[in-house]
């Protein structure tokens, strides 16, 4: 319809209509090309979102295949009483939690300081050339990394056993203890990521005004200063979002990698609910009991993520919502 | 309001006529047989047909079925095309699942456990198939009634048979082929005798680990004994013999379904394996590696660089250059207490092979197209690769052996679908076969002469092949995942760390806590079940 002669047809019966509803369709028809642009978007978040929800409801059932997910027998909280007090449950939930725990306290701020050094170099094609570096593992795919961890930490040939043989130490078998599979995971994952990471504190932080700079230079500021009093609270509302961001897949973490790490030496320390959902949902086709623990690791996400943006509120600072 | 009202109508009714097209679909598809469908002769239909068939494959062989010899065979002039949906060995375990579970299902679904053929079965996801192999597949039910056993272990506990199976029924495959083998140059070396006893192996790993055993002039970079914890083929559980007991979850003693790793047995096994590793005489890597990284590492370099360790046969995954450097001690090595056991095998049999699914329209042609790979000529050439086969004017085939461009595995695989469907391979058959004259000392589980020396020691105590009732299997999910994981977890820490003799009585305590009796119970119901059945025949 033309916009026109809808826009009159509106003024004239003005008096009479809702106003505000008017103006909203009005708003709408008028900036028709912004909602055509948001329209994908939103069906994208519709269709691969919300819709699989409707899965969700199995979690509650006995799923049977032939009958359907309506057909399913309903059987309440089974599923999740049966998990909640299984051998697996509490060792699961402290090592998921666990992993997260130590990324965040590790390798998070680890991004953030990387960040500020670099932004402190002037060379710029030092700059640039350390950043590649820094980046490059980050398009490692898990499964060669993974390999790769495998050859370096290798009890017998491996290149840091050889270091630690070399120094005279006692060789260890690296995938072969519970205990030191957190620390390689975060390690590596350190190395992975943090180039990657430092990109948007980069970005955030070529937007802080020179000027902030100039002045603090003429006060006398020295370098750590101007990083404590502006580089910092400059980047503060990136790096709370970031922080929420993270906080809301916490309880999530790269299954693929723990997966590919684990074995039954170090499996007390490297059972995560991810792998845990696979192996019962996927490999043992128990799928209500899986989507009922996958259902409940959402739950902890949910909640985690709904605190941390309620922290950042207090602290008044940037929140998501 | 009128338009709305003749919409709904128009709606509803086209709905109803959509129920009823399904039904009658569904009654010709059952009852009433297609008409250019064919009893007997060739083609099996007129028109030309296009069957779809997930199934999974082997690397070696690829995802092109249809380039396949014998699969070209089995087409031809049969009208019936297939659409192979195929998915590399490895994922199959997941895809299945997923393929099931999301009930879109293709004509024929191939490879699926007995769980999943009951289950299915009940649910009516794949429909039954007695009525048919009586009518359609002579081939099948000449097999079927030369060997009631297979007969039993296809049939479901309603009665009705949902899958047709792989199977080989040549006696030599009820050895275990979970085999030692140990470098006999590397026993020449240091002048010992091939090991016959526990206590024997472990002198000469010992050996092995501390003397230049490859001359390379540094003593500590062979390795005495490697494997893959957990695996049935490579893993230890050859050694559980000399310990009165087999590595398998459940085996039979006088019709008591044990839990081996519950036993006594199990116990002295570990304490052995852990006294070898507490020597650094076991691999560490046994525990992290797979077996493809198992096999590069036994074939790696020009010069064996490990003592021993477990396969079916060494010299087809082993280097060119040093392949019939390894022996085997053969017969199980004697125990502590005298022990020497290995285990009489099921024959190897896959009953969840081919299933077909509600969706298929031809269901009888189906039927006659699979029954041709039960023809036993065809399914001598499923198992064996007809490039392999050279047919005799006597009736007698000769085997062609691998050309050098081809190691024998892959010679072996090479125009089959190895493994990854359906066959019925007879002992008859096998004997047609004039198998090659092995040499002294190479030996290996694939010759009759290796079945003859084992069968002194084999126990008859491996869980027969049955199939539960639904209800069982979904008891058995429900166990299995968290015993399983606990178990292996406390066999590698027990092997590694030692400490089962502390730490035993927790243990037991927590597999009861995990409702390890229940899960013995269901198997105990099921394998009583069978017997009877067994007896009723």
């Amino acid at each position: 319809m033309n916009t026109n002669t809808e826009r009159a047809m509106l003024t004239e019966s003005k008096p009479v209509a809702k106003p505000r509803v008017v103006a909203l369709r009005l708003r709408i028809l008028r900036s028709w090309q912004l909602y055509v642009l948001v329209l994908p978007l939103l069906v994208h978040v519709a269709i691969f979102q919300y819709a699989p929800m409707y899965g969700l409801q199995i979690a509650f059932k006995n799923f049977r295949a032939s009958a359907g997910i309506l057909g399913s027998k309903w059987v309440g909280l089974e599923h999740f009483e049966r998990f909640f007090n299984s051998y697996s449950f509490w060792n699961t939930l402290i090592n998921t939690l666990l992993i997260n725990l130590y990324e965040l306290i590790f390798a998070f701020p680890i991004a953030i300081i990387f960040a500020l050094m670099l932004n402190q170099v002037t060379k710029l094609r030092f700059k640039k050339w350390v950043q590649t570096i820094t980046y490059a593992p980050h398009f490692i795919s898990t499964v060669v990394l993974v390999g790769m961890l495998f050859i370096f930490l290798n009890p017998r040939t491996g290149m840091v056993n050889n270091l630690i043989d070399f120094f005279g130490g006692e060789r260890i078998n690296f995938f072969g203890e519970a205990a030191w599979f957190k620390p390689i995971y975060i390690i590596s994952e350190i190395w992975q990521t943090t180039g990657w990471s430092a990109i948007i504190y980069l970005a955030a932080l070529t937007a802080v005004d020179p000027q902030l700079h100039e002045a603090a230079i003429m006060d006398g500021a020295n370098k750590f200063h101007r990083v404590r009093h502006i580089d910092i609270p400059s980047i503060m509302p990136v790096i709370m979002i970031l922080l929420i961001l993270k906080m809301g897949h916490f309880a999530s973490l790269g299954f693929s990698k723990v997966l590919l790490m684990q074995n039954d030496l170090n499996i007390d320390a490297s059972e995560v609910i991810q792998t845990y959902v696979y192996k019962t949902g996927l490999v043992g086709a128990q799928y209500s009991y899986s989507a009922a623990i996958g259902l409940f690791d959402n739950l902890i996400n949910f909640i985690l993520l709904l605190s941390a943006n309620q922290l950042a509120k207090k602290f008044k600072q940037q929140s998501l919502f | 309001m009128k338009m709305k009202q003749a919409t709904q109508i128009t709606a509803l009714s086209s709905a109803i006529m959509i129920l009823i097209a399904g039904c009658s679909s569904e009654k010709q598809a059952t009852a009433k047989t297609p008409a250019d469908f064919h009893e007997t002769g060739l083609p099996i239909v007129d028109k030309p047909i296009t069957l779809t068939i997930a199934g999974n494959f082997d690397d070696r062989t690829g995802a092109k079925w249809n380039e396949l010899e014998t699969f070209k065979k089995i087409n031809e002039g049969t009208n019936v095309q297939i659409n192979w949906n195929l998915t590399p060995g490895t994922d199959w375990k997941t895809k299945r699942n997923l393929i099931i579970a999301s009930d879109d299902l293709p004509d024929v679904l191939l490879d699926l456990t007995t769980s999943q053929v009951v289950t299915g079965g009940a649910e009516g996801t794949f429909i039954p198939l007695e009525d048919m192999i009586e009518k359609y597949a002579p081939n099948l039910k000449n097999f079927l009634t030369k060997y009631p056993e297979v007969r039993q272990a296809i049939t479901a506990p309603d009665g009705h048979i949902y899958s047709l199976p792989l199977a080989n029924m040549s006696e030599y495959k009820h050895a275990d082929g979970n085999t030692l083998w140990i470098n006999k140059e590397w026993l020449k070396k240091i002048g010992m005798e091939m090991p016959k006893t526990t206590d024997d192996l472990l002198k000469v790993l010992k050996a092995f680990k501390e003397q230049d055993m490859d001359g390379d002039g540094n003593p500590n970079n062979e390795i005495p004994l490697t494997g893959v914890y957990g695996d049935g083929q490579y893993g230890f559980g050859n050694l559980f013999g000399s310990f009165n007991t087999l590595d398998r979850q459940f085996i039979v003693k006088d019709d008591k379904v044990q839990f081996v790793r519950g036993t006594e047995e199990f116990r002295n096994a570990i304490k052995y394996l852990h006294s070898l590793y507490e020597l650094g005489l076991i691999d560490p890597d046994s525990f992290t590696q797979n077996s493809t990284q198992h096999i590069a590492k036994i074939s790696a370099g020009k010069k064996a660089s490990v003592g021993a360790f477990f396969a079916w046969s060494a010299d087809q995954i082993t280097n060119a250059s040093f392949r019939w450097d390894y022996g085997s001690p053969m017969i199980p090595l004697v125990g502590p207490t005298g022990a020497q056991v290995t285990a009489y095998n099921n024959l190897q049999m896959t009953p969840g092979m081919f299933t077909i699914t509600k969706v298929n329209k031809h269901p009888e042609a189906t039927m006659r197209w699979v029954d041709r790979a039960y023809e036993p000529e065809m399914s001598m050439m499923l198992r064996e690769g007809p490039n392999r086969l050279k047919k005799l004017d006597n009736g007698r085939y000769d085997i062609i052996e691998n050309p050098p461009n081809f190691t024998a595995g892959e010679w072996k695989v090479k125009e089959t679908p190895y493994n990854s469907f359906v066959y019925g391979f007879s002992e008859e058959m096998r004997k047609k076969q004039n198998l090659p004259k092995a040499e002294p000392g190479q030996l290996d589980p694939d010759f009759d002469e290796w079945y003859e020396a084992l069968k002194p020691y084999m126990k008859h105590w491996i869980f027969p092949n049955i199939m539960f009732t639904d209800e069982q299997y979904k008891q058995i999910e429900r166990y299995q995942t968290d015993i399983k994981k606990y178990t292996d977890k406390m066999e590698a820490q027990w092997i590694v760390k030692g400490g089962i003799d502390t730490e035993w009585d927790n243990y037991l305590k927590t597999l009861d806590k995990m409702g390890l009796k229940d899960f013995i119970k269901v198997y105990q119901e099921g394998y009583d079940t069978n017997k009877k059945n067994l007896a009723k025949k």
